[in-house]
This record gives C-alpha cells, sequence and structure tokens, in this order.
C-alpha cells in the first residue's frame, strides 16, 4: 500500500515564508526614500534626467534627435530602454511618481529572481535565502533601487534572462534570448558584462555553449547597430573615467558612494577558501569573481554586479564559519554576531545617508534662483553630477555632462573644464569662459569639500575673487552662482 | 633563589616607578602638546558627561573624532590632578611585570626575563613619551603586549576571556588597535611560509579580535572613512607637508630613543626566532615588528609612534638571544666569567639604556617657556582670541589659554586642512609683511607662538616681518601680538 506523505505541504510553506521574509525586509529598506525623505526632492541626478526627456517626449509627441541642454547641444544618443518604457508607463501614470515606484517594485523582483536563480543553479537553500539577505543590505543593491537608476531596469532584466536561460523548457529559453537581445538598449556594460558571464557559465556545457553562441552575435551585432552610427560621427566613445575613481566604489565603508560592505568581502574570502578545496569543479565562479573585479575597475556599475557574487560566496562563508567546528563556543557565538552587525551597519549607513543626498531643498531653491537671473540660451558650468538638477530644475544647458557618450571631443571639453576648475591663472580661466560660452558658473558645498576643489583657495575659487570678469550673483547656504560679464 | 629574583623583579619595577613619578612631580603641570587636549577632553565630559563630538575651538570649530574610553577612565583620577599623574606612571611602569612574564615564556629562564625586563624599564622613547605626559600611551602599550602574552597562552579559557576583554577596549582607546588586525595577519601569513600549524582556538580568536577591531573601528570612524576614504588613515597630506608637518628625526636620535642594545639584540633574537628555532612567540611577535614597520612606510605611522611601538618588542624579543648568549658561554671555556658578563651588559644597559632614559626624562619633562607665556596670555585674553602655532604645538594652546587655533596634530576630519598647513607654513617662513598679515587676517589671528619647536622645525630664528612694531609687538617670549 502506498502511502501519500502527508508532510507535502511543508517545504512549500517554509519556502513562502522566507520569500515573504526577504520581500518584507526588502520593502522596508528600499521604501525608505519615502520617509527619510519627506518634503525633500527625489533623490540622485538621474530621475530628473529622465524626467526633462520624458516630459520632452510628451511635448513633442516623438521621440528626439537632438538634446539642447545638455553638452550645450548634442545628438539624442541615450539608452533609448528605460526612456522607452518610462514613456509607455507614463501614459497612464504621472512620470514622478513612476520614478519613486518603480525602484521598490523592480528591486522585489530581483530579490525574488535571484532567490529562484540561486535554487535553479541547485544552491542550497539556506544558502539562497542567505544570500539574497546579504544582497538586501548591501549598498551596491539598495543604491540601485531607492532610487531609478539606469541598473534600475536592466538588473532585473539581466536576471530574468539568467533565470530563463537556466530553464529546460524551449519557450523560456526563447524569451530569455530576446531578453539578452535587448539589453543593448540599457547599455553598453549592462551588455558586456551579462554576455561575459554568460560566455563563463557555458564553458564546458555544449549546449549552453552554442544557445551562448547565437545570443552574444546577434546581441553584439544589435550594440554594433545602435552605437557604430554615433561613433563614425562623433568619433568618440565617450568620457573614460580614470580607474580610480571606479575603485573607490567597490568598498563603501571606505568611502565609495556604494559597493560591497568590507565585512560581506571578509566572508567572501571564507567562501571562496570553501571551493578552492574543490578549485577545478569550482572554477566558474572564481572566474566570474575575476572577470567583475576587472569589470569594477572599468565601469562604475560593475561594482553593483560584482555585489551580486561577493554576497554569493559571502553567504557561503557565513555558512562555513556557522557550521565548521569552533574550540570555543563563546568565540564563535561572538564572532558571527559580529559579521552580521557588520554587516547590517554597512546597509543602515547608506539607508541612513539618504536624507541628506543631494539635491536638498537649498539646491532646489538656488536653481530657480539660477533659472530667475539667466536666460534660456545661457550655458552652465558645474560638476557633471549636477547637470541633470541644472537641466531640469533650472532648464538650463550645461556644458558637461554626467552623460558622454558619442559627444564630439568630449576629452577636450573635459579638460578645458579642468583647467577653468583648477587654475589659477586668471587670463587662462577667462579666456576658456569664454571660448565655451560659458554664462553663469554653479558652486554646490560638495564641491568645495573634495568634489572638485580641497581647499578655498583653489583654482577657480581663487580666481574669482580677483578676476574682473567674474561677478557673484547668489551664495547661501554655501552654494554660489557666478555670472561670467561680458 | 627564587625569591631572590622576585624581589629583583620588585626592585626594577619600584625603580622605574620612582624615576617617572620623581620627573612627573616635580613639575605641577604636565608637558607636552597632547597631555592638554586630553585634559580638555577630559574637562568636557565632567561638565557634560557626554564624549566631546564637536571642538569650538580646534581649526576654529571642527568636527571631533576620537576614542574617549581612556578619558572616562581617567576621569576619576582628574579630580585630585596628582593622581592622573600617580595612575598613568603606574600603569606606564607595569611595562616591565609583562616583559618579564612575556620573557619568561618564551625562553623559560628567570635570570634572562630580569634583564630584560630591565631593559624595558628604561627605553628612551618611551619615557620621552609617558613621562609627566597625559598620554594614552601609557595604557595602550601594556594591553597590546598583555594581549600578546594571553594569545600565546590561549589554550587555557581564562586568557581567552581575558585576550576577547582587550580586544573589545584596545579600539575604544586608541586607533593603534588596527595594528593588531595587521599583525595577526602577518602572523598568519608567517606561520604559513614556515608550515607552523597554529591551534585552532588561536585562529579562531585572532579572527574575532580583527572582526571586533575593525567593527568598532568603522563604527568611529564612520564620519571620517565616507568623507575621506581610506586617505583618513594616512591623515591626507601631500609628501611635502608630511615633511613640514612630522617631527624630524636624524638616524642617530632615532636609534638614541630606540635604544641601541634592544635594536641589536632584537634582530638577532628574530632570526634565531624565525630561522633556527622557529619559535611561533618570536613569530607572532615578529610579526607586531613587521606590521608596524609596513604602517610606517606607508606613512600611515609616524616614526615616532613607530619607534615607540618597535621598542618593548624588540627588547622582548631579545631575552631569545640573551638566552642563547648564556647558554653557550655555559658551553665555552667562558662559563666560569659568566658572572662578569651580565656585569658587563648590565653596565652596557646603564650606559646605553638607563642613562638615555634619564637625560629624556629630563629634558621632556622640563617646562618649557611657551607653557609659562600661554599661562599669562591666558589670564590677558578673552575666548575670542586666536593664536596661531605650528599642528604640534597646537592643543597646548586650547588647552591653556582655552583660545581657538589654527591648526594642531588632529588632522582626521580637519577643515581645509592641507590650505590650514599650508599657511602656517608660510606665516612662519614668509619675508613678506603683506603675506603675513594676509594670511593672518584670513583666520583672525590675535596672537604668533613662536617657539624654540618652531624654529627647530622650520630651520629659522626669526619672524622678520615682526620687526615692523606698529603692527607686531612682542609682548612675552615666545608670543607676539598682531596689531593690524
Amino acid at each position: 500500500m502506498k502511502n501519500v506523505s502527508n508532510k507535502k505541504g511543508k517545504p512549500s510553506i517554509r519556502l513562502n515564508a522566507k520569500l515573504i521574509l526577504l520581500i518584507a525586509i526588502g520593502l522596508i529598506l528600499l521604501l525608505s526614500p519615502l520617509y527619510l525623505r519627506i518634503n525633500k526632492p527625489l533623490m540622485g541626478s538621474e530621475p530628473y534626467f529622465y524626467q526633462r526627456i520624458i516630459k520632452n517626449i510628451e511635448t513633442n509627441s516623438s521621440m528626439p534627435t537632438h538634446d539642447s541642454l545638455s553638452f550645450a547641444g548634442r545628438d539624442f544618443t541615450y539608452n533609448l530602454g528605460p526612456i522607452f518604457l518610462l514613456y509607455m508607463l507614463s501614459k497612464g501614470v504621472s512620470i514622478t511618481l513612476l520614478l519613486q515606484v518603480i525602484p521598490i517594485l523592480l528591486g522585489i523582483l530581483t530579490l525574488i529572481l535571484a532567490y529562484f536563480s540561486l535554487r535553479r543553479l541547485r544552491s542550497d537553500p539556506s544558502i539562497s535565502f542567505i544570500s539574497v539577505m546579504l544582497l538586501i543590505l548591501s549598498p551596491s543593491f539598495l543604491y540601485a533601487f531607492t532610487k531609478f537608476t539606469n541598473l534600475t531596469i536592466a538588473l532585473p532584466l539581466t536576471l530574468t534572462a539568467f533565470y530563463l536561460f537556466l530553464s529546460e523548457k524551449k519557450f523560456p529559453r526563447i524569451v530569455s534570448s530576446v531578453l539578452f537581445v535587448i539589453l543593448p538598449f540599457f547599455g553598453f556594460w549592462e551588455t558586456i558584462i551579462p554576455l561575459s558571464i554568460l560566455g563563463i557559465y557555458s564553458i564546458k556545457n555544449k549546449e549552453a555553449q552554442k544557445r551562448f553562441i547565437k545570443i552574444s552575435l546577434i546581441t553584439l551585432a544589435v550594440m554594433v547597430v545602435i552605437h557604430l552610427p554615433h561613433i563614425i560621427e562623433t568619433g568618440s566613445l565617450g568620457y573614460i573615467p580614470k580607474t580610480t575613481e571606479n575603485v573607490s566604489n567597490i568598498l563603501f565603508d571606505i568611502g565609495g558612494e556604494f559597493g560591497a560592505s568590507i565585512f560581506a568581502v571578509i566572508l567572501a574570502f571564507f567562501g571562496l577558501s570553501r571551493l578552492w578545496k574543490k578549485k577545478y569543479q569550482n572554477f566558474k565562479p572564481y572566474m566570474i569573481l575575476i572577470a567583475l573585479i576587472i569589470f569594477s575597475l572599468l565601469s562604475k556599475n560593475g561594482a553593483i554586479y560584482l555585489n551580486f557574487i561577493l554576497c554569493f560566496l559571502a553567504s557561503r562563508g557565513l555558512l562555513r564559519l556557522s557550521s565548521m567546528r569552533w574550540e570555543s563556543k563563546e568565540t564563535r557565538n561572538v564572532t558571527l554576531f559580529l559579521l552580521l552587525c557588520g554587516l547590517i551597519f554597512s546597509g543602515l549607513s547608506f539607508v541612513g545617508s539618504i536624507g541628506s543626498k543631494y539635491p536638498t531643498n537649498q539646491m532646489v531653491d538656488s536653481l530657480k534662483e539660477l533659472e530667475s537671473v539667466s536666460e534660456s540660451q545661457d550655458i552652465i558650468l558645474s560638476h557633471q553630477s549636477n547637470s541633470a538638477w541644472i537641466n531640469e530644475i533650472a532648464k538650463r544647458k550645461t556644458i558637461i555632462n554626467e552623460r558622454t557618450a558619442h559627444i564630439r571631443d568630449v576629452e577636450k571639453i573635459f579638460s578645458d573644464i579642468s583647467i577653468i576648475f583648477h587654475s589659477r591663472n586668471i587670463k587662462q580661466t577667462e579666456a576658456l569662459l569664454k571660448k565655451h560660452k560659458i554664462k553663469y558658473v554653479y558652486i554646490t558645498p560638495n564641491m568645495k569639500e573634495g568634489l572638485v576643489w580641497d581647499s578655498q583657495d583653489e583654482g577657480f575659487l581663487f580666481v574669482s575673487k580677483y578676476s574682473k570678469l567674474l561677478e557673484r550673483k547668489y551664495e547661501e547656504n554655501e552654494i554660489e552662482i557666478w555670472r561670467i560679464k561680458q | 633563589m627564587k625569591k631572590k629574583l622576585n624581589y629583583i623583579l620588585i626592585i626594577i619595577f619600584v625603580l622605574t616607578l620612582l624615576m617617572r613619578l620623581f620627573f612627573a612631580l616635580s613639575h605641577p603641570e604636565f608637558s607636552g602638546d597632547e597631555s592638554y587636549l586630553h585634559l580638555r577632553i577630559i574637562s568636557h565630559i565632567k561638565q557634560s558627561g557626554f564624549p566631546m563630538t564637536y571642538d569650538p575651538l580646534s581649526y576654529g570649530g571642527r568636527t571631533f573624532l576620537y576614542p574617549q574610553l581612556f578619558h572616562y577612565l581617567m576621569l576619576p583620577f582628574s579630580l585630585i590632578p596628582i593622581l592622573l599623574k600617580i595612575i598613568l606612571a603606574i600603569s606606564a611602569s607595569t611595562i616591565v611585570l609583562i616583559t618579564y612574564v612575556i620573557s619568561k615564556e618564551i625562553t623559560g629562564k628567570k635570570g634572562v626575563s630580569l634583564i630584560t625586563a630591565l631593559l624595558s624599564a628604561f627605553i628612551p622613547i618611551e619615557i620621552q613619551t609617558n613621562v609627566n605626559k597625559l598620554s594614552v600611551y601609557s595604557i595602550i602599550l601594556p594591553l597590546i603586549l598583555l594581549m600578546f602574552y594571553f594569545l600565546m597562552k590561549i589554550e587555557k579559557k581564562r586568557y581567552l576571556l581575558y585576550f576577547m576583554i582587550i580586544s573589545f577596549i584596545l579600539p575604544l582607546l586608541h586607533p593603534i588597535s588596527f595594528l593588531i588586525v595587521f599583525s595577526f595577519l602577518f602572523y598568519m601569513i608567517i606561520s604559513a611560509t614556515e608550515s607552523i600549524e597554529l591551534t585552532k582556538l588561536k585562529k579562531e580568536a585572532m579572527i574575532f579580535s580583527a572582526l571586533l577591531i575593525t567593527l568598532l573601528n568603522f563604527l568611529m570612524f564612520k564620519k571620517g572613512l565616507i568623507r575621506d576614504g581610506f586617505s583618513i588613515v594616512k591623515s591626507n597630506i601631500s609628501s611635502t607637508l608630511i615633511e613640514a608637518s612630522q617631527i624630524e628625526f636624524n638616524i642617530i636620535q632615532y636609534l638614541y630613543l630606540l635604544g641601541i642594545i634592544p635594536l641589536i639584540l632584537g634582530i638577532i633574537g628574530i632570526y634565531i626566532g624565525i630561522f633556527k628555532k622557529k619559535n611561533e612567540n618570536i613569530i607572532l611577535l615578529s610579526s607586531s615588528l613587521l606590521s608596524i614597520i609596513t604602517l610606517m612606510i606607508l606613512n600611515v605611522l609616524e616614526i615616532g609612534a613607530g619607534a615607540l611601538l618597535l621598542s618593548p618588542f624588540l627588547i622582548i624579543i631579545s631575552s631569545l638571544t640573551l638566552d642563547r648568549l648564556s647558554e653557550y658561554i655555559k658551553i665555552t671555556k667562558f662559563h666560569k666569567l659568566r658572572k662578569y658578563f651580565i656585569t658587563i651588559l648590565v653596565l652596557m644597559v646603564l650606559l646605553f639604556s638607563v642613562i638615555p632614559s634619564v637625560i629624556t626624562a629630563v629634558t621632556s619633562s622640563r617646562q618649557s617657556q611657551e607653557i609659562e607665556d600661554l599661562e599669562w596670555l591666558s589670564q590677558n585674553v578673552n575666548e575670542n582670541t586666536t593664536i596661531v602655532s605650528i599642528p604640534e604645538q597646537g592643543n597646548l594652546i586650547t588647552g591653556i589659554t582655552n583660545c581657538k587655533n589654527v591648526v594642531d596634530s588632529n588632522y582626521i576630519l580637519a577643515p581645509d586642512l592641507e590650505e590650514r598647513l599650508n599657511d602656517v607654513f608660510y606665516i612662519y617662513n614668509t619675508w613678506s609683511e603683506s603675506k603675513a598679515l594676509q594670511l593672518l587676517e584670513k583666520y583672525d589671528v590675535d596672537y604668533i607662538l613662536f617657539t624654540k619647536k618652531a624654529k627647530q622645525k622650520y630651520g629659522i630664528n626669526k619672524l622678520t616681518y615682526t620687526e615692523n612694531e606698529k603692527c607686531f609687538k612682542q609682548e612675552r617670549e615666545t608670543l607676539y601680538k598682531v596689531k593690524c
């Protein structure tokens, strides 16, 4: 007589409970901007960029070919993926609300996808759970999903593509291929990094290799079609920041804007050492880790992808530490407690900093003042991280911008701007200001605290005191607006 | 015999304590710049009950980031100032006892350990740093040595507990606790390369300690790390300014303060301990030496602080050299002259350690002219006065006069640090009166403190622009009033 197990319901209840817990914690953290920034403007620069572009499309009822504000006028060479998606969704909902809600929803989706992807890769349920928990607490994840960024859509899209790639069935695999093929519309690195990981995963798996080759050929072809005309026309890939600027983003605890927690890295070492014992069987995680470290040095957003594997390795490390035989139980318990505190500390530090992130109310006031004192054709100089706010709030042109893809002579422009910012030669600075037809210079507190200058007498700050060409029009809350007299 | 050796140890301890107390109590005030910083923090805690998080006087007003457990511990003793001096002298003197027990643990010999203890009683750099000074190193050094001792004996449960307690206390006292993390890292690496198997308990204890120290330091210095990143550890000073801001050492002075005997015997001890005997305890102590040297090379640790930390470790390691020497003499023809060798050794210790220590104690505990001048100034100015000095004397200004300074030696989160250090450099070195006045006006300076130390630092004898009596007046030997 066959017995039907009466324990059938239990595993799925446990799974649901774990998932619900992950979603609940994720929601609490991802909703933090809403309660930490009450009566404050939307956090970050990218939401303002997308807001401006969507409004532009709605006004003109067509996709623009030219952006008159960025770089004082440039071709519309932005990633169309997020723009198209936001535009379609904004038909029924206000764009501002969308920019707040989408990151939260996609963040939760990312967590769910990460969990099920790990399960599909036959990871231990504990490892899947802990990996996703560490992911939620990581500054990188919180950075990507507490405000709308390029990665807000690219990451869940990549994870969905991976998850479906791992499926045994035909239809999910086709959908996966389609998703990979549309990645180029979300960015260059947002395509290259997932393809590289997919390539490494497919090693020693002939069937996966065949699919990978097909997907990568089509995806790369799409990327070439998107970018090549612009490269040929402008002769430029874009402004490539120094590697050292990206290194600081790998670790959050020592000053990175996002990045991994140092305690996660320590745990990842333990996880790695565990895998090292069967290094030839576990070579894929090693190769993925090395590849992602290299990408982190090349691209600011690489650190966010790196974070995923770090969380996985850290979870293995944590499990290893907790399951291994300790000589002293007290040492074990306190050590594990310390590690958990460290991990939570990093996440909470990031959340704690949300309230003070730019733009502030004072900045918005100053940008409105900039709009009122200037004219629509005036070109504004500021650090590139301020450009999105100047474009959207003050509705003015900026000479430089964070989005540098396919800008003609972009290296020369940045070089000139660097001279304007750092030279104490009054004549040289005035000449360059005139050359680029800059009418106003907008200075924020963070520019004077290390973003551009380290001291009050450096470069432009020195020149502004003695140049007869410059006139201070606004100074409040350490924000300054300087006008260049013609 | 056993009792005799114990009495000798107590005599050494009492001698060093008496020497410290003699020099400390012969002056009513503390000497040294940092003493006044600590006094001010203790005073703040006494008034408010809370740690100081904002300093209105340093750099004209700045966020203050400094571990303050030391100040809470000193608070009860500060009610009677003489008690502060006594307790710190006792604490610093315990290095003798701790050195003895660690040496005994390494060599198993009481006689050799006694000589090592004698060496540790008279370390010139340690005397210079701690005698008549309100210095956190009076507590830090003994604690670090104890920590290493407990790690050596970690197999016993009570030592594990003590080790864990010190791991918690150390980061709350001083960021030098990070040294422990590097030491343990080097220890594990060197042990692995020398194929020495460390016990599981030892590894667990080290991992626990490293994590705890890292976490506590991150918690305390979070603001600084987020603002300045890893450069907070390097003090974020450009290479040209490092030369201007650190106390200059020449090699002879360095050897004098470090001690020639510990240096030579210590190096030999490292060779014997690592390459000949593969002694686990020597490897542990050598790892800390390696981490100190690494931090000095990376400019994270100043030269003076590096010498202070190197010396006790070198002395303890030299116990192995002395032990080998003693064993060697026993098997040679000279074994009958063993007592004479000991006598010569003690005389050498006297010549190269005791006498330099006493001389250092005399010079470093001496009340300097600037303290008198500043005490006079404190009676004649109001709280809104700003006084400029070299960074190494900034805390004297705030501590004695309760006035603002332009720069001091607390660089973490200091506002406009490079600019201020640069400007102070020009104030002391420029010959242009207008340039000097411009910079003095920038910081609203009312007085310039021009001391012997400033003269030595910049290699100048006078401030040429102060000859203009319309704008400057020499109020005291080291004080110039800015009248314009």
